[in-house]
């Protein structure tokens, strides 16, 4: 060791004994922060699951998948206690990758320069302090930047979108514009869902194409208890 | 190594204890010879010598929700939506501030550039819900930004690791974003890293299982195939309970980037 790398080992001690000591000891939870809560499954909520498992949609799908991604893809699915909703276009299947956890999942597929991420929990995060300000009520989507003309479709499609989605049984639907592209949230089956759509300047990025794609989202498994 | 080093001397000189930066701690003697040490009850064994706990280190930082005057109305929502996170920069100092309101920003308070050394320079500022189109729940007007955005410690990129907010798996790398879905549950984005490093880090999916503090890319100002300025834009989203059921949102970040970044100057990260 040189006595230029003496110096800067030097620096470092020194800032480790201004900086305080290093303790390995667990912290007590902080009286502040966000606790964990299950999200409970209403009947009507079990209904819709028992009818949507029913769909024969859905046991193409599993076929497709078990076909593209193999079978222990389909396991991991079938294992996760949250509902898991996947796109109906195969070919998008084919790209799909599939992450679970303590009652959360994610499948993300590519749709050409897009990346798509679907969220899903049966649990959420709530607040010691009392219910934070969300504004829970479904939020009418923000006029797109581009061509004036588009712009001014815009709420008539996304209007469109929004029923059809409410007809599929999505609840509680919110769109918003990111700093990378367009985020969806909604409710189905007594789950919390959110659709990410990173787009980065790709085109077909708009809220209300969003919003139809988390409508037209299939069951493809998972979801017991 | 150096540049750890560098850092480190930084922090000694940014972040200092309420009693001032001088060392503290207990004195090394460097006695290795058990021969010549007293013994117990031996009158002229000099008194234990006392230790102080060391007073935590602190560093100047505005509340939650008191963003850039003119910017915006904050959240004031204190809790800790990511409590126990590793702060989501290796080291320190790391400065915690606006970009569009801060010098070098289209909104500027005056002329500067982005490396202005007053944007390098405390006290922190929260910029969660500042004035934006996006929409945001969080947010007293509905909208505004979602993440925080942080300045590293030296306004040069591709110098200053981002790292694991938590153990969990990188889901997908776009051409500026790079999103984490922790093993709680919660999602957090980078944005504006060195790509490119990002790539090179995660070539494949079974290279993306990532531990609490690992490397995920450098902070600089890749925004697709324009540039930003030089920062790591932090955000979370999670499931939050309002009641009677839950909502996938933005979550404000400042108090659990306060709480983490505490950790980090107390050599607890």
């Amino acid at each position: 060791m040189n006595i230029r790398n003496l110096a800067l080992a030097g620096g470092v001690v020194a800032l480790a004994a201004a900086a305080g000591v290093a303790t390995s000891q667990q912290q007590p939870p902080s009286p502040i922060a966000a606790t964990q809560v299950a999200l409970p499954r209403s009947r009507a909520d079990s209904a819709a699951l028992a009818q949507a498992r029913q769909d024969p949609v859905a046991a193409r799908l599993r076929g497709v998948l078990t076909q593209a991604q193999g079978s222990d893809f389909m396991r991991q699915v079938e294992a996760s206690s949250v509902p898991v909703l996947a796109p109906a276009d195969p070919a998008l299947l084919a790209t799909a990758e599939f992450r679970t956890g303590d009652r959360f999942y994610m499948l993300t597929v590519q749709r050409g320069e897009q990346i798509i991420e679907i969220y899903g929990a049966t649990k959420a995060f709530q607040s010691p302090l009392g219910a934070p300000p969300t504004q829970t009520a479904a939020a009418a989507p923000t006029a797109v930047r581009g061509p004036r003309i588009a712009a001014a479709q815009l709420p008539n499609a996304a209007a469109r979108a929004m029923a059809q989605a409410t007809s599929r049984g999505l609840t509680n639907v919110r769109a918003e514009r990111t700093e990378y592209g367009v985020d969806v949230s909604f409710n189905r089956f007594g789950a919390a869902y959110s659709v990410s759509f990173i787009c980065e300047g790709a085109p077909n990025c708009a809220e209300a194409d969003a919003i139809l794609f988390a409508a037209g989202l299939q069951l493809i498994g998972g979801g017991g208890s | 190594m150096r540049r750890l080093a560098v850092a480190g001397l930084l922090l000694t000189l940014t972040a200092c204890a309420p009693g001032g930066c001088q060392q503290s701690g207990t004195p090394e003697t460097g006695d290795a010879n058990p021969l010549e040490e007293p013994l117990t009850g031996d009158p002229d064994a000099p008194a234990e010598p006392e230790t102080p706990a060391p007073e935590p280190v602190t560093w100047p930082h505005e509340p939650g929700g008191s963003l850039y005057p003119g910017s915006g109305s904050g959240a004031t929502d204190a809790t800790l939506w990511a409590a126990g996170m590793r702060f989501p920069m290796e080291a320190g100092p790391a400065y915690a501030n606006s970009q569009v309101y801060g010098y070098g920003g289209y909104l500027a308070p005056g002329p500067g550039g982005q490396c202005d050394a007053r944007n390098y320079s405390y006290p922190w500022r929260d910029n969660f819900c500042e004035t934006r189109s996006w929409t945001n729940g969080m947010c007293p007007a509905g909208k505004g930004h979602q993440g925080q955005d942080i300045r590293p410690a030296t306004c040069e990129k591709k110098v200053h690791w981002a790292v694991a907010a938590e153990s969990g798996k990188i889901t997908s790398i776009g051409s500026y974003t790079v999103t984490l879905l922790g093993d709680s549950g919660r999602i957090y984005r980078y944005l504006h890293l060195d790509m490119a490093g990002v790539h090179a880090l995660f070539p494949n999916v079974a290279s993306r299982t990532v531990t609490r503090g690992q490397h995920i890319g450098k902070v600089s100002n890749d925004f697709g195939g324009n540039a930003t300025t030089i920062h790591l834009h932090f955000e979370i989203k999670a499931p939050v309970s309002n009641g009677g059921g839950a909502t996938v949102m933005f979550v404000p970040t400042y108090s659990s980037l306060v709480d983490s970044y505490g950790r980090l100057l107390n050599g607890a990260a």
